[in-house]
């Protein structure tokens, strides 16, 4: 399963991504994503969660995902994702800044 | 924002009963449509006495509350400090309700605002919002502020904790001031504008609380957000837009000083943050042209273009010949301090005298209520 995050705005204004496959990680964590994904049941996600763009310095994020049977793009805010999204997006934003260095 | 729903068709004086009968959420909702209604009119004294419609009382004084989201995503949180009580352990609680309180003193004090309402609004932050969540914002309602990297190893943390910097919360602050008054789209020139008066104000929070002199203020927004591994004095210079930080892993400040250097992009909703740098340089100069505190004179002519002149879809252009405009009614044709603004903006390569064209009209009145309410 292959991912591409991207997270631009906030109260710097700056856009920072990151591009993976469910393998780079370590299985634990690898077995944690995917569990999160099928929970979610991403490819049924619409795919612009309104994005408010009148909420100053919030984040937008993209997220892309493809499996060997689907692939799917969401775009979504922090005031605009879902609760049930959050630990998707907040994981996603872990391992996007932790390859930073 | 919530989607449009059966009070968006009712006309005002039946919004208007409910907005004074209704249940609290009723009360909200008929408020919100119909001050959203009167902003589009530009009639910003009819939104200000509409949303006390909502209220039984108004105070007179700040009242904060900060909450504790504890990590988590719910807001408010858990409450950890009210308005009055002594400071407590958590660092964090404490910078939110103190730099709350600057900038309340600051609006209050030096342009007789009673808070972001301009009608005794509380001030309500939430901190510790997620886990390694490294940003603050403003969600309409309140503050919001992350802890920077604290879940990352020590060598990988870039960003400290949100709530350290003054200005920046005088900046979510001011985007509350700006959602009441001119209510700037956040887009384009008009995000860019409604950004640079966050920094402006940001800015004046931090030097009113020092008292200092225009000449001797940094003009660095978010001094102290990022940690000793980032190569950069803070988030965005005023002074020299572009210069505040040139770091291998968060890049170059992409900050332009002038017209010729304006950023199209897609990103960062037209480049909001970018091209915030021009008006910002503009007003530093404006400041340490006209000389002594900033917030006195210069700080009073954006404060009165904010509230009273701009447009949500205001331009560069019109924004400056309304500061220009402005700064001739306070102080005079002429004046010195009107030649400063036109100075300033002279700086970043435009004419203040000029007028500058009329903003296109939005496509009919739907399509601008749906703007406005959040729904494009």
């Amino acid at each position: 399963m292959h991912i591409e995050f991207e997270r631009s705005g906030g109260f710097m204004g700056i856009t920072a991504s990151c591009s993976f496959d469910l393998s780079e990680l370590q299985d634990t964590d690898a077995e944690q994503l995917k569990s999160m994904i099928e929970q979610l049941k991403f490819p049924e996600l619409p795919e612009n969660i309104p994005g408010s763009k009148q909420m100053p310095d919030q984040f937008t994020y993209t997220i892309f995902i493809q499996s060997e049977e689907w692939s799917h793009r969401i775009v979504t805010g922090d005031a605009s994702a879902p609760p049930e999204m959050q630990p998707l997006i907040e994981t996603l934003n872990s391992i996007s800044r932790s390859r930073r260095r | 924002m919530h989607r449009i729903s059966l009070y968006c068709i009712l006309p005002p004086h039946m919004l208007k009963e409910i907005a004074t009968k209704g249940s609290e959420a009723q009360k909200q909702m008929a408020v919100r449509n119909l001050v959203a209604a009167s902003r589009m009119r530009g009639q910003r004294q009819d939104a200000r006495e509409l949303l006390s419609l909502s209220r039984t009382e108004v105070s007179d004084a700040i009242i904060r509350t900060v909450y504790d989201a504890k990590q988590g995503s719910s807001l408010p949180g858990a409450p950890a400090r009210n308005e009055g009580d002594p400071p407590v352990s958590d660092q964090t609680v404490n910078e939110a309700y103190d730099f709350s309180g600057a900038t309340y003193e600051l609006f209050k004090n030096i342009y007789s605002r009673n808070s972001i309402d301009g009608n005794g609004m509380r001030l309500d932050s939430t901190v510790h919002y997620q886990k390694g969540y490294d940003n603050a914002f403003w969600n309409g309602q309140q503050m919001v502020y992350g802890d920077g990297d604290e879940d990352l190893p020590v060598d990988q943390q870039l960003f400290n904790r949100f709530t350290k910097a003054i200005d920046v919360v005088g900046h979510e602050l001011t985007h509350g001031v700006t959602q009441f008054e001119a209510n700037l789209t956040y887009y384009q020139q008009s995000g860019a504008l409604n950004e640079s008066f966050s920094d402006v104000f940001g800015a004046l929070v931090k030097q009113h609380h020092r008292q200092q002199l225009a000449v001797d203020a940094d003009w660095i927004i978010g001094e102290g957000l990022f940690t000793s591994n980032v190569n950069g004095k803070g988030i965005r210079s005023m002074k020299a837009p572009g210069t505040a930080y040139n770091d291998p892993v968060l890049g170059k400040d992409p900050q332009p000083d002038h017209m010729t250097d304006y950023v199209n992009t897609s990103n960062d909703n037209g480049g909001v943050h970018i091209n915030s740098g021009i008006p910002n340089y503009a007003f530093f100069v404006t400041a340490t042209e006209i000389g002594g505190y900033a917030w006195e004179k210069a700080g009073l002519v954006w404060y009165r273009t904010l509230k009273d002149k701009l447009k949500f879809d205001s331009n560069f252009q019109q924004c400056a010949y309304l500061t220009w405009q402005v700064a001739g009614e306070q102080f005079g044709s002429g004046s010195v301090e009107q030649q400063a603004v036109k100075k300033g903006w002279s700086a970043v390569g435009i004419d203040a005298t000029q007028s500058g064209s009329t903003p296109t009209p939005s496509n009919g009145c739907l399509p601008s209520l749906l703007q406005k309410v959040g729904i494009r």
